[in-house]
């Protein structure tokens, strides 16, 4: 199979909004049938095939349009419920987001309101251990 | 009549002209487009997004059966054919064609007398 008909077939393949087992099963028999075609017309081009079957849009509107009712009402039901958990899921992570944010940034502004006005560091005599003291002496004036 | 009535006609004529077709002989899918093409010399044309849906509805209601045949060393086509169901169902087709053709000519009729 030359590249402007592999191309042709992922265009149609990809035209597809979704790719479920029936449309896997017309894709497999459309690409049997641009097999067909290509076999009486072996020097076919990417054009021919568009004007012989439609464009790869086209061929998709086609199918759909072809669809039980009962088939399309399911799967636009479907597609509707998955849009609206996956904008629900979307939502509740900005939120949970923008108010983790808030809660970091209170804190970070309470950590700034305090400084540090020196540290003490004591060194015993025998060296073994040191200590350090820091010591927080006033609240920054704002 | 219902609304939905006559976007189904346009689907039944579609799966008559297969099932007439399928009456000669078992063939598969581009065989059967480029064989209405021929049979109405060019003035019908059933591109493959409304054949081959066609073809799954009369097979899930047992009007037809597909049987996939080993072409050459790798190809498999599948071929279709019509079984006693779909000759039933052929009939009824036809009748209901005839009696809407029967129809809009009495209507074209009508109008031209007037």
């Amino acid at each position: 199979m030359n590249k402007e008909i592999s191309e042709f077939l992922h265009m149609v393949k990809i035209s597809f909004p979704i790719f479920r087992k029936s449309e896997k099963r017309f894709f497999s028999d459309f690409r049997n049938s641009v097999n067909d075609y290509v076999e009486n017309n072996p020097k076919c081009t990417k054009d021919d095939l568009e004007n012989h079957f439609g464009s790869p849009k086209d061929i998709v509107i086609t199918y759909y349009n072809n669809m039980d009712s009962d088939v399309y009402f399911t799967l636009m039901k479907k597609t509707r419920y998955i849009r609206n958990i996956f904008i629900s899921v979307l939502v509740t992570l900005t939120l949970l987001v923008v108010i983790a944010t808030g809660f970091f940034i209170s804190a970070k502004l309470e950590y700034d309101k305090y400084s540090i006005d020196h540290l003490e560091t004591t060194i015993t005599e025998d060296g073994v251990s040191t200590n350090i003291t820091e010591t927080i002496i006033e609240e920054v004036e704002e | 009549m219902k609304r939905d009535d006559s976007f189904k006609r346009g689907k039944n004529n579609i799966e008559m002209i297969l099932l007439n077709i399928l009456c000669d002989d078992d063939y598969y899918g581009y065989q059967l487009s480029q064989l209405v093409n021929e049979y109405s010399n060019n003035m019908i044309s059933i591109p493959e997004g409304s054949l081959y849906p066609a073809l799954y509805r009369l097979q899930e209601n047992g009007f037809i059966s597909a049987e996939k045949k080993l072409v050459g060393k790798r190809l498999e086509r599948i071929y279709y054919h019509i079984e006693p169901a779909g000759k039933e169902y052929l009939e009824t087709l036809i009748s209901d064609y005839n009696h809407l053709n029967q129809a809009i000519q009495n209507i074209l009729s009508h109008k031209i007398i007037q």
